[in-house]
């Protein structure tokens, strides 16, 4: 079975991307919170839930907005058909220390319900299928780096088993707030494309492809 | 009573990371929940921590919240009768 | 489709598969009181500190440079590779580790690296000292990763990468994961009462278990199908109508390709939180199963987060080969909306194929089939 990549996108410090090319190329980066809510504001999007967001979601999400808003997948797949796989290397670790912050002292001891709920990696999974009403098949793994080799061999598996028609697979990592990136990858069957008629030259959704986009400006 | 208000403003729009609201733009007699507001079940647990963090009033179950986080002014009203106890 | 070649568990109730079936057929628990210094009393279910360190001196004496969840993680694998004639060296052998918190407790103790919090980081600690040459995998998707690790370690061997997986599922009691709940009023004062009316919340619980599982047949219990869905609803609340689980279970039944009629028990997630248990059973009606027997193990180990699927699918397994219905340990009345047949008693019946279902935080839900070989 043939997997294309319809579209990717790709947020670091130094890069806001869509399939490779700059966007949104008016911001002036200066720092995480100031980028996301720029990037947020320009999508032009209704969504106070972002602001409640941790950093990692915040990142994760944005990085699906960017993929999504010009392409509605519900428009060609039913909402369980469609899949998020998820990857990344520290989790929710970030928020995870802010929230131990809130427990440190036996005299400060007042856990946040709402930093807690962030505090599992797989929760920038759940803001995006909330967010698009994706129900589909839900992974998320901790690896140290992307390994394109394991990644390729998953997704190309659930394709092939029917588990999924479409996914979004996403290494999202937020080390902090000078170290992040998230590529988020939509996936779909070459023959379903064709269906769509779409003439567009896509890349093939396996392993060299997948190196060269993780691991290009690194 | 008003500055009580306004000060909860604020601690509410902090906590609860509100960010694209300002004191002004809420109503305190408004329902916090599901209309107004349209805070969810973590954001009543979260005032709950902030009763408790910022004036060292305790209520021990959500449910008996839901009186008191009516709205911005049964919150006031029910620390000012609290606090001086 | 793959077959359970061999299991370990490392729980409160005991060390090994065997005593641990044995403990829950007697109807003991692992809950018991312990004290927080700001929270106070709480209960959960904690693994015996001092019998670990007697059961298991030799290995752990070689083990000080290893966190707590590491060091479980390697008595456990390492018990289940020899029931397996496993060699863990074997380029054909993978590990799958799930976890939701994994060595959070360092964030406080501060004690090792502080890296080793990164769950991947974790996993390679375990696998580089056990000799395994693969980049081991961590599923980490809450409350549904056990069940979610099996599921994958499935796929891993249909794609026929590597011959043999081991899923090792751990987690710990820690102050980080005992506040977050308190924070969420969800712990339970009393031992924790899955699906009965006076249930008021969860208990947490901590265990580490490994399972070989392989394409060879072997072994006399096989993991058929399973599938995952999320609600799409709420990152904290489970949905009010059981969509999401109702979709996983019934799309478990169609990959396995059996009726609903076709399960003869119920080993549930029941974490005794209202909101749960009651979306498990609108959910267990939707797809027709409401008269099936069921329980809920969280009476006798809490609920072990990342642990809790392969702990449960694992007790699940030996409830098929041993044909048991165990009792759901807590449970006196229906609390839930609809009917549900709940597990009052320990009885011997013959149990073919079941079921087991998770849910979680992040609106995941995962369900698997397990059945007789």
């Amino acid at each position: 079975m043939k997997l294309k990549i319809s579209t990717y996108s790709h947020i670091s410090p130094s890069h806001i991307q869509v399939d490779g090319k700059d966007v949104l190329a008016t911001i002036p980066r200066s720092s995480f919170d100031e980028d996301t809510l720029a990037i947020y504001k320009s999508l032009g999007i209704d969504y106070p839930k972002f602001y409640k967001m941790d950093a990692p979601s915040k990142l994760g999400f944005l990085a699906s907005e960017l993929v999504l808003k010009s392409l509605d997948l519900k428009q060609y797949y039913k909402s369980e058909d469609i899949g998020v796989v998820l990857y990344g290397a520290s989790g929710s670790l970030d928020t995870d220390q802010k929230f131990q912050a809130t427990i440190g002292q036996p005299t400060d001891f007042f856990p946040s319900p709402a930093i807690f709920v962030y505090t599992l990696p797989n929760i920038v999974l759940g803001e995006i299928c909330i967010r698009n009403k994706f129900k589909g098949e839900n992974y998320s793994f901790a690896m140290e780096a992307p390994d394109s080799v394991e990644i390729c061999s998953f997704i190309q598996n659930i394709f092939e088993q029917e588990q999924v028609m479409a996914c979004l697979c996403t290494w999202t990592e937020f080390q902090n707030r000078d170290q992040y990136r998230s590529i988020m990858l939509v996936i779909e069957k070459e023959e379903c494309l064709q269906k769509r008629d779409m003439n567009e030259k896509f890349s093939n959704f396996e392993e060299e492809t997948l190196k060269q986009i993780f691991y290009k400006d690194l | 009573m008003q500055e009580l208000i306004n000060k909860l403003k604020k601690e509410i729009i902090e906590q609860l990371n509100l960010q694209d609201l300002s004191p002004s733009d809420i109503d305190e007699n408004a329902p916090l929940f599901v209309e107004g507001l349209g805070l969810d079940s973590i954001d009543s647990l979260e005032l709950i921590v902030l009763l408790q963090r910022n004036y060292g009033l305790k209520i021990a179950k959500a449910e008996e919240g839901r009186e008191v986080f009516h709205s911005i002014k049964s919150m006031a009203e029910f620390i000012h009768k609290n606090q001086n106890k | 489709m793959a077959y359970l070649i061999a299991d370990h568990i490392i729980s409160p109730l005991g060390f090994g598969t065997a005593e641990n079936f044995d403990t829950l057929c007697q109807g003991h628990s692992g809950l018991a009181e312990h004290i927080h210094p700001t929270i106070g009393p709480y209960i959960a279910a904690k693994i015996d500190r001092e019998k670990l360190q007697l059961a298991f001196s030799d290995e752990l004496s070689l083990l000080g440079n290893f966190t707590f969840a590491e060091q479980l993680c390697i008595l456990s694998v390492k018990q289940v590779a020899q029931k397996a004639d496993l060699d863990l060296k074997s380029s054909d052998t993978l590990l799958v580790f799930s976890t939701t918190k994994g060595n959070i407790d360092l964030l406080h103790t501060k004690q090792f690296d502080q890296s080793r919090v990164r769950l991947g980081k974790m996993a390679e600690m375990v696998s580089t000292y056990l000799g395994n040459p693969n980049k081991p995998i961590v599923v980490s998707n809450a409350c549904i990763s056990g069940v979610q690790a099996l599921l994958f370690s499935m796929q891993v061997l249909h794609s026929k990468r590597y011959k043999r997986v081991v899923v090792c599922g751990v987690d710990i009691l820690s102050d980080f994961v005992l506040a977050g709940f308190s924070s969420f009023q969800a712990l339970s004062l009393t031992p924790c009462k899955p699906f009965d009316k006076n249930r008021t919340g969860l208990n947490i619980g901590e265990a580490c278990v490994s399972m070989v599982i392989s394409l060879e047949e072997s072994g006399n219990v096989r993991l058929s199908a399973g599938a995952s869905a999320n609600d799409a609803n709420h990152l904290s609340g489970p949905s009010r109508t059981g969509e999401g689980l109702s979709l996983a279970i019934k799309r478990s039944l169609a990959n396995a390709g059996i009726s609903p009629q076709q399960i003869d028990y119920i080993s549930a997630h029941g974490t005794a939180t209202p909101y749960n248990d009651e979306m498990e059973a609108l959910a267990f009606q939707t797809e027709k199963l409401s008269e099936v027997p069921l329980n809920s193990f969280k009476g006798y180990f809490g609920h072990t987060l990342g642990a809790a699927g392969v702990l449960e699918s694992c007790i699940t397994a030996q409830c098929i080969k041993q044909n048991k219905f165990i009792h759901s340990l807590g449970f006196e009345h229906l609390g839930v909306s609809v009917p549900l047949h709940v597990i009052q008693k320990t009885t011997d019946g013959p149990i073919h194929t079941a079921l087991k279902t998770a849910s979680g935080f992040g609106g995941g839900n995962a369900a698997l089939i397990i059945t007789k070989a």
